[in-house]
């Protein structure tokens, strides 16, 4: 999911600049007219070791299905997949103490499109970096839209010593705030591949309505919830639970409109 | 493909986002054009080296980042068409108005150093995941991931100390802030 931190930093994106137009044209005219000595082509191998690497992860991501977790030993690493999303995160700690591992994980609510998504929270610095010896994720196979990543797994190197908090995103129930409320046009979510930024309040309403979700509106500065004018703009939104929207708004609109996600 | 065509195909679909990357890192706007111009015929000369797919915009803003940091000038065979297009460029940012909202989350972002503000342009204005990072500025994912980290936290650092109240930014902004205190 996208971090409140990257979403801040997008609000204040300088603006991309002109569309291409025929200077863009003749650029390309201009840069094609150079002679290019013909040479072998490189690169080749790298892709080879890409494919390699995809392989592995598809090697790695199947997994039996058994206990709540699925703990394997790989070499001097321990590989954790969730069988079970749905077990009491009691099971979970009791499976991993087993194998005397101090990973504390917890659930969180979030939309169904998220639930599986895995964030190591606390301590990041101290158990995630590439520091030797750290917990690392271990990614899906395929193409990765979700921002962070797409983890189906943690590697923790046997042995591993140290306290580390993991937060697993459960699919919300009804009426449930998610406490990790995806953006509302990332993949998967309702507004995805539709231009939502700088519609008006008026306007978004309907749209949100039309998938089944009910709005609620905060801004910069505004503690909690308010209603806004009609005629302010949407800035940004989240999914805040089940048929639940919550939308960033403000008096002005963007100078740069979130562009859609590049997988549109 | 012929190898015009190729690169007309990239060129085309990717050109919006360079001039974005490029624009979004420089003050001026010749330079602008100018690393522009570079990037592409950068482009043009290792088309073989140029990954399938959605990696090309990855390898190009590598490319761009490279050029932005030598300080490289275009060919001098192009000088009038890169006064025109910095010309361009001018006039376009003269007519789009300056964004004021979110003006001390601008600042606290101006107050960090230039790799944690690279990182987490990449993450927020060009929307990348720590594994595309990781591609374009040629490191490991974890040592990606590892950066954009501790620049969220800095950033989140600086805006707390500026007395930005980070509640309507969400609970992990909040998180980040309190951890880097």
């Amino acid at each position: 999911m996208r971090h409140d931190i990257d979403r801040l930093v997008a609000g204040i994106a300088p603006d991309p600049g002109p569309a291409p137009g025929p200077l863009a044209r003749e650029l390309m005219a201009d840069i094609t007219s150079i002679p290019v000595p013909a040479k072998p082509a490189r690169g080749r191998k790298r892709w080879l070791f890409a494919g390699l690497a995809a392989a592995l992860a598809v090697c790695l991501g199947q997994v039996p299905a058994a206990a709540a977790l699925d703990i394997k030993q790989v070499g001097d690493h321990y590989e954790i997949t969730v069988n079970d999303l749905l077990a009491d995160p009691s099971v979970y700690q009791a499976e991993l103490r087993a194998r005397g591992i101090d990973i504390t994980l917890s659930l969180a609510p979030t939309s169904p499109a998220r639930a599986g998504a895995i964030l190591v929270m606390n301590d990041l610095d101290r158990v995630r970096g590439p520091v030797e010896g750290g917990v690392t994720t271990i990614d899906g196979p395929g193409p990765c839209v979700r921002f962070g990543g797409c983890p189906v797994g943690l590697r923790v190197p046997v042995g591993f010593d140290r306290k580390a908090e993991i937060v697993l995103g459960r699919e919300g129930r009804p009426g449930e705030r998610y406490t990790m409320p995806p953006g509302i046009g990332m993949t998967g979510e309702p507004l995805h591949c539709v231009v939502f930024s700088n519609k008006t309040v008026a306007e978004i309403g309907p749209m949100l309505r039309d998938r089944g979700l009910e709005p609620e509106f905060t801004a910069y500065g505004v503690k909690g919830l308010f209603t806004p004018p009609q005629n302010w703009y949407v800035h940004d939104g989240v999914v805040s639970q089940a048929g639940g929207a919550l939308l960033l708004v403000d008096a002005k609109p963007l100078a740069t409109p979130k562009p859609l996600d590049a997988s549109c | 493909m012929g190898r015009k065509e190729r690169f007309e195909e990239i060129y085309v679909a990717e050109y919006p986002d360079i001039l974005a990357y490029i624009r979004r890192r420089t003050d001026s706007h010749e330079d602008a054009a100018d690393a522009l111009a570079e990037t592409f015929t950068i482009a043009w000369r290792r088309l073989d080296d140029i990954p399938p797919g959605r990696r090309a915009r990855l390898w190009l803003f590598g490319v761009a980042r490279r050029v932005l940091a030598n300080g490289r000038r275009a060919e001098s065979r192009r000088g009038e068409l890169v006064e025109r297009l910095t010309l361009h460029l001018a006039e376009w940012a003269e007519r789009s108005p300056q964004d004021t909202a979110l003006d001390e989350v601008r600042q606290a972002f101006r107050r960090l150093g230039a790799d944690d503000r690279e990182v987490l342009a990449l993450a927020g204005w060009e929307d990348l995941g720590s594994e595309e990072i990781a591609v374009v500025l040629g490191c490991s994912r974890g040592a990606a991931r590892l950066r954009l980290h501790r620049a969220r936290k800095r950033l989140a650092k600086e805006l707390h100390a500026a007395g930005l109240d980070l509640a309507p930014y969400g609970i992990r902004a909040l998180a980040l802030a309190k951890e880097a205190l």
